[in-house]
């Protein structure tokens, strides 16, 4: 594990000793059975492992959407876990940005008011409005620079699958996050698509010096990240360093 | 009795509690969701969208709309039944009245604790007090002279029976509507069918309206005004001639002879009141005197206020005064202090027709209410169905950072909102329904089109649908509706700000 993430270096995302189990009846189901991971900044990371093995269960974790039945989360070194869930919500809104495989995009908002409302949310109304023209230039901007910028006044379900991604990465990408969690970001498209996705992601992902962590099945995806974890039966099989990552899928 | 006191008042209390207490929360909601309105910009774009997305909303709202139009246009109606039959309740009364206990004279009679007169001047200069006018009334028969079919008394003998009120006609001006009961009838005048206004004739000269009718042939006699619906009941016109026939003011050993005399109809007269129309005759003071052969010029005094809303420091005043010159008793009948038997206001001695009329109309209200409660409903509905189709999108809004007091606004918001736009379309629509040309056009579109007779003008006695609208009753409705909104929005609010984000995600 020499090669892995120096102990000494500040991890933008930490799970120390991570367990889930979930309750069914008066039965007890551990999914996630202490996982240690740290992922440090503008890091790629892929998560692989067979289905059921707690990738997503993982990944709502690290997001703080869900809590850890025992174990840490560190978010730059501050254990986030037992925060109340306004203090949560105020973390992932500061740090972390989500891109899912079925996009979830809000099907009555056009692609910009999409993108602006993970800056909206959290923000004060008056602020909001004053900041209107600057945040929806940079809204533009950023749909433009995804290759959307004809699509900005459209809503969801006049945009093709392909057109959605690049919107919910526009969005996950826009409130500037420290961490970007990818659930399955091509799973839901064609191989071309796909790629081009992928491509879209990393190349972002640099600009930001964002972390980004990536479940896929795909372990082609997966190779593209500089280091890939494979889960199995809820604890890390193994971490393995892939250097600069795989050349682009064509 | 004081169990069932107690009982109605620990239910009173407790009505009004859980009233405060849902209207406590509901404002604890707004207020909640306007603050994070104005310290999270995302929630309102959001709960407009939502409020414009769905056309199911659109149909809450619209019920909402109808039930806040419904509660208006009945209320309103309700309104104008109520003060249009205040008025024919209200009929001949003044403000106050002062009947004064009659007190025994040591003849074997009795006798009036003093005259008219006394009593103007211990009342001379008191506080809101504007005018005093005495009425002398008595009973007896009044007969249709040549008509005369005594064999019909048992069938028709309430119509011969009247009550007879002599008054002074330039005191009653100032103390009643004398006036207008004696003007012509106008299309407003309620209290009156359609046979009443077509016989209706006035007194001859109003400003003199018991002057004796000149007559050819025979010598006038004295004047006497019927009231519109006697006339019509006993077929008698302006100049016939009717007899009285009454009982003396002294034992009937004494005086073994029913006075009688006979009366020149001069006139009819229309209060409103259909009671009094088809019992009272009036006559001046001076006739009834000659007809008893007594010197007594009054039984009750009637008073004109500067204001209806004194009456009560009136009373006392008038009390003071009456009880310091011993002209009235001041006790009730058992015996404890209490000038509310001899001197009355006119709700007090109709109290049982109001009470009845009021209570008609809080318990219309009540029912209507239900309308708004059930429009709720449907907004309640509404919303839950909301906030299941939106579990993704609550996810969705958990991962961008948005806390719960933020989606608890979005859905609280959006009820709001509902509420709102429902309630503004429904005052709209009840204002405008509400007028009383529009629930003309309306009666008469629905008589025309489907002959649905929506009012009957004789069962009423007015000549249309009578519609007041009081704008505080309309805010109260409005807020009432608006409290039953937030509070109907408040649990699908909490359900999906609640929701667990995780789980929501999983919703595909």
């Amino acid at each position: 594990m020499s090669d892995l993430p120096s102990q000494g270096e500040q991890a933008v995302l930490e799970a120390i000793d991570v367990h889930r189990d979930y309750s069914i009846g008066s039965s007890t189901i551990p999914v996630l059975k202490g996982v240690n991971l740290r992922f440090l900044p503008g890091e790629t990371v892929s998560l692989v492992g067979r289905s059921g093995v707690g990738k997503t269960t993982l990944l709502q974790i690290l997001g703080l959407l869900d809590r850890p039945t025992s174990g840490q989360v560190k978010v730059r070194g501050r254990d986030v876990s037992q925060l109340s869930r306004s203090q949560r919500a105020e973390v992932r809104r500061r740090e972390i940005g989500f891109v899912f495989q079925f996009y979830h995009l809000i099907p009555e908002l056009t692609a910009l008011e999409n993108v602006m409302l993970s800056q909206r949310i959290g923000e004060p109304f008056l602020q909001a409005l004053a900041r209107r023209r600057s945040e929806r230039e940079r809204a533009t901007a950023l749909l433009e620079r995804v290759g959307l910028g004809h699509r900005i006044r459209h809503r969801p379900r006049q945009m093709s699958g392909g057109e959605l991604q690049r919107t919910a990465i526009a969005r996950a990408l826009f409130a500037k996050p420290s961490i970007l969690l990818c659930d399955e970001p091509t799973g839901n498209l064609d191989a071309d698509t796909g790629a081009a996705i992928l491509e879209l992601l990393f190349q972002l992902q640099t600009e930001n010096r964002t972390a980004l962590v990536m479940v896929t099945h795909d372990l082609e995806v997966a190779r593209r990240c500089e280091r890939l974890v494979t889960l199995r039966d809820g604890r890390v099989e193994k971490e393995e360093l892939l250097a600069a990552g795989m050349p682009p899928i064509q | 009795m004081l169990a069932e006191i107690t009982q109605v008042v620990v239910f009173q209390s407790l009505a009004v509690g859980v009233a405060a207490l849902l209207v406590a929360a509901a404002l604890a909601a707004l207020l909640f969701s306007f603050v994070q309105t104005f310290r999270r910009a995302a929630v309102l774009p959001l709960a407009v969208r939502y409020a414009c997305s769905r056309w199911i909303n659109i149909v809450s709202v619209a019920g909402v709309a109808l039930g806040v139009a419904a509660i208006i246009v009945v209320m309103s109606v309700m309104n104008g039944f109520i003060s249009t039959q205040r008025r024919m309740i209200r009929g001949s009364l003044s403000d106050l009245t002062i009947q004064p206990r009659a007190v025994p004279d040591g003849n074997g009679s009795s006798r009036m604790p003093g005259s008219f007169e006394e009593y103007q001047s211990a009342l001379e200069g008191c506080p809101h007090v504007v005018a005093l006018a005495p009425r002398f009334i008595w009973y007896g028969l009044l007969f249709p002279k040549g008509v005369l079919d005594i064999f019909n008394l048992g069938r028709e003998g309430q119509d011969f029976a009247a009550k007879i009120i002599a008054v002074d006609p330039n005191a009653e001006f100032k103390v009643s509507e004398f006036r207008r009961w004696i003007s012509p009838v106008g299309e407003d005048d309620p209290g009156l069918r359609d046979v009443e206004r077509r016989i209706y004739t006035p007194p001859g000269d109003l400003d003199r309206p018991f002057a004796r009718l000149e007559r050819s042939g025979s010598l006038p006699k004295d004047a006497l005004l019927l009231g519109v619906s006697k006339a019509y009941r006993l077929r008698l016109q302006k100049a016939d001639r009717v007899e009285i026939t009454t009982f003396g003011t002294k034992s009937s050993r004494e005086n073994p002879t029913p006075p009688n005399q006979l009366f020149d109809v001069v006139g009819m007269f229309h209060t409103g009141d259909q009671e009094f129309d088809s019992t009272v005759v009036l006559i001046t003071i001076p006739s009834l005197q000659k007809l008893l052969s007594t010197d007594v010029n009054f039984t009750e005094i009637a008073v004109k206020l500067d204001d209806y809303r004194n009456a009560d420091a009136a009373r006392e005043e008038i009390g003071k005064r009456l009880l310091a010159k011993k002209l009235i008793k001041g006790r009730d009948y058992n015996g404890l202090p209490s000038l509310k038997i001899e001197i009355q206001t006119w709700e007090e001695q109709k109290q049982n027709l109001l009470a009845a009329v009021d209570n008609e109309r809080s318990l219309l209200g009540f029912i209507l209410f239900f309308i708004v409660i059930v429009a709720t409903f449907i907004q309640f509905a509404t919303l839950s169905m909301m906030v299941n189709e939106k579990t993704r999108d609550i996810g969705i809004l958990s991962t961008l950072g948005a806390s719960w007091g933020e989606i608890l606004a979005v859905f609280v918001d959006l009820g709001v909102a509902m509420s709102l736009a429902g309630e503004i379309a429904g005052v709209a629509l009840g204002l405008f329904l509400a007028r009383e040309s529009t629930l003309a056009a309306v009666e008469r579109f629905l008589e025309d089109r489907f002959g649905l007779k929506m009012f009957n003008p004789d069962v009423y006695l007015l000549k249309s649908l009578p519609s007041e609208v009081d704008l505080v009753q309309v805010a109260i409705i409005a807020g009432a509706t608006l409290v039953a909104g937030v509070l109907f929005a408040i649990v699908p609010a909490v359900r999906a700000a609640r929701l667990d984000p995780a789980r929501a995600l999983r919703y595909e």
